[in-house]
């Protein structure tokens, strides 16, 4: 880990990269050039889910169609061994060059003719033959490229903790990589992690020649036995990409000696777990920096033997991506309590704030703030204000006084709870919902879990505000486009009578009376915020959500949102939203580490919108065969545009959806 | 473990059975601190069910069993006294699911003891 810096100081390597970005001008971090590719998982590595140029457009989009569908090649195997049961399928391809290459829940990689959805090879890592990963089961989110020369290759992490380079032209393992093109992540960390305990969710990151891996672990629900005291770590090891030999490790929590280490208070530093990287980092190649957000240490929701702020729980840190020292680093959440886990990689941007030229980073949360940070030093943009906020009633707990709170922005979404808050489209709904939150504790932001009652009732909820959809940035107009909704949990405490937890959390989503939510609407919305300004430019839902229910529908709403999240992808004029088909979470894995679950085959709103991305106004829709699981991507092939769906999986075949948009 | 690849005809055939499915669920409440009983209705009682969908909704419905839950729609071999005790004490160990036993009142247990046999075969 990084030699001690001060937090908001530049490194002497950022100050010299900084340097030499001026000297050489400033290349587009968004793939504004709109070549028609892909390269990233989140579009490039600024995580700006753009793509630039091209034809799209208002009337292009009101004529859009389904060109071709594609079914993961391993699909039978869920099907053969049901205690395999995938998620729901949430992988989002590349392009580049016309090719597409995707993963499946499985880890499966292949690649797809852009143009007609023909596949070109698969290569199966077998990556269930061991059961389930932990937390969510066999989830796979995307994948890397990286390219020198000739040598082209293809990225991925598995579901059960290898991180693969294949050659993307022939989906072959690169031999010279690793330990024959495979580096098993379970290796090299401080204590032996069970690899029934790790997953490769989201794709690694390239910036520069090192190589980054997100690591999801097992969070601390979901297991039906009791949380171990050691949890796997959320040590993040870095790997030089032509090689495979590791080339740092960033120890998480810091140990003994190292910058943050005084804030785990009675050595918890020591058996702490999680506080991990499932999120996908943001790279600043120019700088030489990559940007990692990270999650809440175990457990999430009781903190009683991790007293202290936690250091670098729910924390971006910028680390010099050669040597990985820390550049500077920000914590969002102090000691943990809601699974507040930073759920996305940070936008990256290029801001002109009161004539001020910033090179910034803006980091959407579960909470429903935008964190704006200059990237090279971690100041703020603008003021961040720590603020007092309800306190712990728990034994052994000890919350952390204060939160920090920007000013600016102005959050996206519901914060807290008042009863004004409670869905009142009639009378009756209105006295419904009050009897409901009649069994929860409720308050502003941040009111911490309680033991009594149905506990306390968290908005926005453990899965967010933004979630790990993330937002999309144009780099031409500056605007930050965020989704979000709201889907209150419930978080009770409850006190552990055996096991290394004196307490641990429980949690359910909250719903409203009749079936509806337990909010006025809207119920999902995203929100187009001009970064120069930080002022929201419009927020609109994000989908047409229930109008049609029985309770509501002599009112004739016209849109009230989905009250789910939404995946979206940016061109220069049109945003694509498609809301996320709906699932539900029904047991535990046969291995005991996940939670499984069954997609709905009837969607109630299986659609595609096509936003104006100046008014947020609907400008076109279609319908999908199945309804969006996975974040959205666009690229151009074969002289059209399309736009990726990722539909099915948990019980249903997983597929891509190729829609041409222009 | 062994992992069976042969080709399945019905791959593409749609929604896999919910009845196919083999989640794990907790273990019974070994050490619940007191007996259900008999229900003191019947769990026929349409208006008892009626009753139990509605707070089935608002506390479990959302992200966790669904509003069309898999888990019970079709389910054979529950046990009422055990569907009882697993909404008044909760999840095992770290299970996320919470104990309702002090938010509801014993009959409003039942009722959605009610609603869950009613969609189930047991």
């Amino acid at each position: 880990m990084a030699m001690p810096e001060t937090a908001g100081k530049p490194s002497r390597t950022t100050r010299k990269a900084l340097w030499l970005s001026i000297l050489i001008g400033a290349a587009p971090l968004a793939a504004a050039a709109g070549n028609g590719d892909w390269t990233e998982y989140n579009g490039d590595k600024a995580g700006s889910r753009y793509l630039g140029g091209g034809k799209v457009s208002a009337a292009s989009v009101k004529s859009m169609k389904v060109a071709w569908r594609w079914a993961m090649p391993d699909n039978r195997i869920p099907i053969d061994n049901p205690e395999l049961r995938t998620w729901v399928n949430q992988s989002t391809p590349l392009a580049i060059d016309g090719i597409l290459y995707s993963s499946s829940p499985m880890s499966t990689v292949s690649a797809i003719d852009g143009a007609t959805g023909k596949t070109l090879w698969s290569y199966d890592p077998k990556a269930y033959i061991e059961g389930t990963p932990p937390n969510l089961g066999f989830i796979s989110r995307g994948l890397s490229y990286w390219a020198e020369g000739k040598d082209k290759r293809i990225l991925v992490g598995t579901g059960d903790g290898y991180l693969i380079a294949l050659d993307a032209t022939t989906g072959k393992p690169v031999e010279s990589w690793g330990d024959k093109g495979r580096l098993d992540l379970t290796k090299g960390l401080r204590r032996h992690v069970d690899r029934s305990l790790i997953s490769l969710t989201s794709p690694p990151i390239v910036c520069g020649n090192t190589v980054v891996p997100s690591l999801a672990v097992l969070d601390s629900f979901a297991i039906g036995r009791q949380p171990m005291k050691y949890h796997p770590p959320g040590d993040i090891q870095a790997f030089d990409v032509r090689t495979g030999k590791r080339v740092w490790h960033f120890e998480q929590p810091p140990q003994k000696g190292q910058q943050g280490n005084e804030t785990w208070e009675e050595d918890s530093w020591k058996s702490a777990g999680g506080a991990n990287m499932w999120a996908r980092p943001s790279c600043d190649e120019e700088l030489g920096l990559v940007y990692l957000p990270f999650s809440t240490p175990t457990n999430d929701f009781y903190g009683g033997h991790r007293k202290g702020d936690g250091l670098f729980g729910e924390s971006v840190v910028a680390l010099d991506a050669k040597s990985g020292k820390i550049a500077w680093y920000q914590q969002i959440v102090h000691h943990g309590l809601w699974d507040y886990d930073l759920p996305t990689a940070p936008n990256l941007m290029d801001l002109t704030v009161n004539g001020k030229k910033i090179k910034a980073l803006a980091q959407v949360t579960k909470q429903g703030f935008v964190f704006t940070f200059d990237r090279r030093t971690g100041e703020p943009v603008w003021p961040i204000e720590e603020r007092a906020v309800p306190q712990s009633t728990v034994p052994g707990e000890r919350s952390s006084p204060t939160q920090p709170f920007p000013t600016v922005p102005a959050p996206f979404v519901q914060q807290g709870v008042t009863e004004d808050d409670l869905i009142d489209l009639t009378p009756q709904l209105k006295a419904e919902a009050k009897k409901i939150l009649s069994r929860y504790n409720y308050g502003p932001l941040y009111t911490p879990p309680t033991l009594n009652k149905a506990g306390t009732l968290q908005v926005p909820g453990v899965l967010g505000g933004a979630s790990w959809a993330g937002a999309a940035f144009n780099p031409k107009r500056n605007v930050l486009y965020v989704p979000s909704f709201t889907i209150p949990f419930g978080i009770k405490v409850k006190k552990e009578n055996e096991g290394v937890y004196a307490y641990t959390g429980t949690w359910a989503g909250v719903g409203g009376p009749q079936g509806l939510p337990l909010f006025k609407p809207p119920f999902s919305t995203v929100t187009a915020i001009d970064m120069n300004t930080g002022k929201h430019l419009w927020r609109v839902p994000a989908g047409k959500g229930p109008v049609d229910h029985p309770a509501i529908k002599d009112l004739k709403l016209e849109r009230v949102g989905v009250p789910r999240e939404s995946f979206i992808a940016l061109t220069d004029d049109v945003l694509f939203l498609a809301p996320e088909g709906t699932n539900s979470v029904i047991g535990l894995s046969s291995r005991g580490n996940a939670l499984v679950t069954q997609a709905t085959a009837d969607e109630k709103e299986p659609y595609l919108y096509a936003h104006d991305v100046r008014t947020g106004d609907v400008l076109g829709e279609l319908k999908l065969p199945g309804a969006a699981f996975g974040a959205l991507m666009t690229y151009r092939a074969g002289g059209r545009q399309y736009v990726i769906v990722p539909i099915g999986g948990a019980g249903l075949p997983a597929e891509l959806v190729a829609v041409q948009v222009d | 473990m062994k992992i069976k690849t042969s080709l399945f005809a019905a791959l593409m055939g749609g929604m896999a059975s919910a009845m196919a499915f083999n989640a794990v669920l907790p273990e019974p409440a070994a050490d619940a601190q007191d007996s259900a009983g008999a229900a003191p209705f019947d769990l026929a009682d349409p208006a008892r069910i009626k009753a139990g969908l509605g707070r089935f909704q608002s506390t479990c419905a959302d992200y966790c069993h669904g509003h069309q839950p898999a888990l019970f729609i079709e389910r054979e071999g529950l046990e009422a006294e055990y569907v009882y005790n697993t909404i008044r004490d909760g999840g095992k160990g770290a299970t996320p699911m919470p104990p309702w036993g002090e938010v509801f009142t014993q009959e409003e247990i039942w009722e959605l003891v009610a609603y869950i046999k009613s969609i189930g075969n047991w």
